[in-house]
């Protein structure tokens, strides 16, 4: 299965006509779907460079061709940044979440660089009371998060917790 | 004209009752109640028998029972609304048993004789040229067995999401609007006449998974049985749940989800967004259905009550009076 990644690229352009267009065509043909694209020109010192940053998704395969055809343009790319886990689900437990281990449910889940258990919020109204926590686990992709969901439906089975998730596969 | 034997004048009867008296198309020659009934040829006052029963707590005289006049009275089609009895479809079953036997045509609300013995019951009205009818066994006044089998015809379903129990429906959306505990929106649903004394199969999910074993069997030529429906209830839902899933711009709500191709039956309390066509307040009923070349439809509307379901059986009634020129 071939791996999407998320990454934001920080380009700087020189401050003439055409140039933002220079950049996108490299972006565009390495079939990237563009997410957004900020820039912003420095008022202060006009003539100088402008600094672009444009959030891309595309196949982990297709990114060092495409730094190379910016660099071919005499593009600077100053910064990227890779986003891995593109898969992201949000689950609802609820149930004696904390006296039942919350460490060892985490850990069971993650799975360094492929999935993890990114967000964590509990709520517990009084002691003794069943507790209720948003969870939300990102996966690099669909099939790993279906792993990631199996351990969580293992680990509630275990531990009586009740996972309520979100209505998948809608149109 | 269509001379009509009406089983069960409870709530769904005396809709029925309603819907009917001025339609010169109907005639009700015989009526039951678990007690009692009444045979009439030349049709029966309707208003009459209801005041009998008000005052009496019988429509009729104890030598008529269902059974006999299921058997014996000369009708077209029976009309079977008493309550469910989901373990064994009794005493529905056996009176639709023996209409059908006698070649008469059965219309029914019962959800017990059509979830238990969907199969047979189909076979044994093809064996005696009648037919059999049920569109007010799922969500009520919505026509949601007739919209797929005619106006989704052939049409592949990928997926079918419900909500199938207005009970739940009300108490998870008083939990969401008000930040009611359970308890608390359970006891307003009882006051409010929308929860039963004993509420359990409504809020354990088994109200529901019968309908969709219902909708899976009928409409989906499927063979499951309520064992088949993995099932969540939404006793222990946390006024704290609904808060968090507002956050992301979500609800709970519960959900009968059916996937055909997978086998897949399921209810329970769920995520969605709060803008999705199922959320919704009250006691209303929703199937959305996703098909192959329409997308999703979704179906809403009055999922109980009296005349909203009689709404249901006048329609299958109309639909064997036109087939078989009553």
């Amino acid at each position: 299965m071939q791996k999407y990644i998320r990454t934001t690229l920080k380009l700087e352009l020189q401050d003439k006509p055409g140039q933002l267009l220079t950049a996108i065509k490299p972006i565009s043909e390495s079939g990237a779907n563009i997410i957004t694209i900020s820039h912003q020109r420095d008022e202060e010192n006009p003539g100088s460079d402008l600094i672009v940053d444009i959030v891309i998704s595309l196949q982990e395969s297709a990114l060092p061709k495409l730094l190379d055809s910016l660099k071919a343009q005499n593009i600077d790319v100053t910064r990227i940044g890779i986003e891995r886990l593109m898969c992201m689900k949000t689950f609802i437990l609820i149930g004696h979440i904390l006296h039942t281990d919350l460490t060892d449910t985490v850990n069971r889940i993650d799975k360094k660089d492929i999935t993890e258990v990114t967000e964590l919020h509990i709520i517990m109204p009084k002691l003794d009371e069943p507790s209720t926590a948003k969870l939300t686990i990102k996966a690099v992709n669909e099939a790993e998060m279906d792993h990631a969901i199996e351990k969580l439906e293992k680990i509630a089975a275990e531990k009586h917790l009740m996972i309520i998730d979100e209505i998948g596969g809608r149109l | 004209m269509m001379k009509i034997a009406l089983i069960g004048i409870g709530s769904v009867g005396r809709g029925v009752g309603e819907v009917l008296k001025n339609d010169k198309r109907f005639k009700i020659v015989a009526a039951a109640d678990s007690k009692s009934g009444l045979v009439n040829p030349d049709g029966i006052d309707f208003d009459a028998i209801m005041a009998a029963k008000k005052k009496t707590g019988r429509c009729g005289t104890t030598d008529w029972t269902a059974f006999r006049i299921a058997a014996e009275v000369d009708y077209d089609t029976l009309v079977e609304v008493t309550p469910t009895n989901a373990e064994t479809g009794e005493p529905a079953l056996s009176t639709i048993k023996i209409a059908l036997s006698r070649g008469k045509h059965v219309v029914t609300s019962n959800k017990g004789p059509i979830s238990l013995a969907y199969r047979d019951l189909k076979a044994l009205a093809k064996e005696n040229n009648a037919d059999i009818r049920f569109e007010g066994t799922v969500a009520g006044a919505v026509p949601i067995i007739n919209g797929m089998k005619n106006g989704l015809a052939g049409n592949p379903v990928k997926a079918l999401f419900g909500v199938l129990n207005g009970t739940c429906n009300y108490i998870l959306s008083r939990m969401e609007e008000e930040g009611l505990t359970y308890q608390q929106a359970l006891a307003e649903a009882r006051d409010l006449g929308y929860a039963e004394a004993d509420p359990t199969y409504d809020v354990n999910g088994t109200d529901a998974a019968i309908k969709l074993v219902i909708l899976a069997n009928s409409v989906l030529g499927m063979n499951v049985t309520l064992k088949d429906v993995q099932r969540t209830g939404i006793d222990r839902i946390t006024p704290e749940a609904i808060k968090m899933a507002h956050t992301t711009g979500h609800t709970i709500r519960l959900i009968a989800s059916l996937y055909p191709d997978k086998r897949d039956l399921e209810v329970s309390p769920r995520l969605l967004p709060e803008d999705d066509p199922l959320v919704f307040s009250e006691t209303l009923n929703a199937i959305t259905v996703e098909t192959e070349y329409a997308g999703a439809i979704t179906f809403i509307g009055a999922g109980a009550g009296s005349v909203e379901t009689a709404s249901a059986i006048l329609s299958d009634l109309v639909f064997i009076l036109k087939k078989y020129a009553l």
